[in-house]
């Protein structure tokens, strides 16, 4: 189990290079661009250019699941029964994930900062996008606790990745309405696509729905976790 | 005191527990004797908090589960796919879980593996099947749990294994615990037990007073 960790965390840390590696030295990405995102103009090769950009996405939620789904099975059972509140449980693991998320977004901020000379600069925008990357990230490991209580996890992990990577492709090629944005949520990861580059007051709107969903998804996930069965 | 009260669960459109009403008290052995499928295994989840039922309540001393505690303090239970961390030994194994309430020491440890016979450094993925179970009933009496529910407790065992488990279950009551046994094996039952109840689809429908 450690040895899986261990081996997810490097593939995360090889896959935050990898997209220094395919972003710098190009106009295509403005500086910590993990949270800020691709320029505008980027269109061609947009595929591609979203690979780059979600790749260590993949491996976040990769590492964060199955924190709800090990609870229910096999060992989980033994560790569960030592517990009296399932709604305590639930918001440990939660807990959990935000700690987790701050590092992540930390440390991905740390390994970009001698990078970020060789990318195109911002005047302003950049500690909003890194919140709002920190707050959307959340969001989506939150997204895939709720899921770990209907299906697997690792077709949850599926369903987030795909859904996320159609979101930034749709949000960046076409003109969205803000509130289609918002059912597009993981595009908002991105500082260019959720106007904190632009910094204008859809940023707030947008701020506030992604807190409330995540308040609602907690209080979906305690009520189902706390209905569900262990066998 | 262990209450069922009117207890019923439903799967699938299926009653696996139907109306189930029995008050369990501590210093006695109980058990649940029945076929495959007959539900025994799925009162022990209830009383363990693993289910939830469709409707009635299990009060444990007082507390309503899933109102006011989700499990129950302080269990110890066997469970059919409960496995131990196949990367330890028995003792980081059982060290890792009393971590989680802090109310077992070392020597409590060393003690409930010693009285399940299981005295070896290597790591539970060499373990036998025989020692995995002897594992999964140290780890339901380490902390000196008050309710222990075993779900076929001799599987696996050898006929000194048996024994052991018969001793253990026996010295586990005089402490004062109550203990909950899901067998098919009647004979078993008669060793271990005070009382045997009968289940069938669902239904409690019999009691023996064995001792």
């Amino acid at each position: 189990m450690r040895r899986n960790k261990i081996l997810l965390i490097f593939f995360f840390v090889l896959s935050v290079f990898f997209q220094i590696s395919n972003f710098a030295n190009r106009d295509k990405l403005y500086e910590f661009g993990f949270a800020v995102g691709l320029t505008e103009e980027v269109k061609s090769g947009l595929d591609i250019m979203l690979i780059y950009l979600l790749v260590p996405l993949t491996f976040i939620v990769f590492m964060m699941s199955g924190s709800i789904h090990n609870l229910t099975h096999g060992y989980g059972k033994l560790q569960i029964i030592r517990h009296y509140s399932k709604t305590k449980l639930f918001l440990k693991c939660i807990g959990k994930g935000v700690f987790e998320t701050a590092l992540i977004t930390i440390f991905q901020a740390t390994v970009y900062i001698p990078f970020n000379s060789t990318m195109l600069s911002l005047k302003c925008g950049i500690v909003q996008s890194l919140i709002m990357y920190f707050l959307v990230l959340n969001l989506i490991t939150t997204l895939q606790c709720i899921l770990e209580l209907y299906i697997n996890p690792h077709i949850a992990n599926i369903v987030l990745f795909i859904y996320s990577y159609i979101s930034c492709y749709i949000v960046q090629i076409f003109s969205v309405a803000p509130f289609l944005r918002i059912l597009l949520f993981p595009s908002l990861l991105f500082g260019t696509l959720n106007s904190s580059v632009a910094f204008n007051n859809t940023y707030y709107l947008y701020i506030i729905f992604v807190l409330l969903i995540n308040i609602l998804l907690i209080l979906i996930g305690i009520y189902k976790f706390k209905k569900t069965d262990i066998f | 005191m262990v209450e069922i009260k009117n207890l019923c669960k439903k799967l699938s459109n299926r009653l696996v527990l139907d109306n189930v009403n029995y008050n369990f008290e501590y210093g006695k052995v109980y058990g649940l004797c029945g076929p495959n499928g007959s539900g025994k295994t799925m009162l022990l989840r209830a009383i363990a908090g693993l289910i939830v039922p469709t409707k009635g309540q299990v009060v444990i001393d007082g507390k309503v589960l899933h109102k006011d505690v989700s499990f129950p303090p302080n269990t110890g239970i066997v469970i059919e796919n409960m496995t131990l961390l196949p990367q330890f030994n028995a003792f980081d194994n059982l060290k890792l879980l009393g971590d989680l309430r802090k109310i077992a020491t070392d020597d409590d440890i060393r003690e409930a593996l010693k009285r399940v016979g299981l005295n070896t450094d290597l790591k539970v993925r060499k373990f036998s099947l025989g020692m995995k179970q002897r594992l999964n009933i140290a780890q339901a009496i380490f902390e000196k749990q008050n309710i222990i529910l075993l779900d076929e407790p001799t599987n696996a065992l050898d006929e000194d294994g048996v024994q052991l488990i018969y001793d253990l279950i026996k010295e586990e009551r005089n402490r004062g615990a109550l203990i909950i046994v899901a067998t098919h094996h009647e004979e078993d039952l008669r060793e271990m037990c005070d009382t045997i109840l009968n289940v069938s689809e669902g239904r409690f429908y019999e009691k023996q007073t064995v001792h």
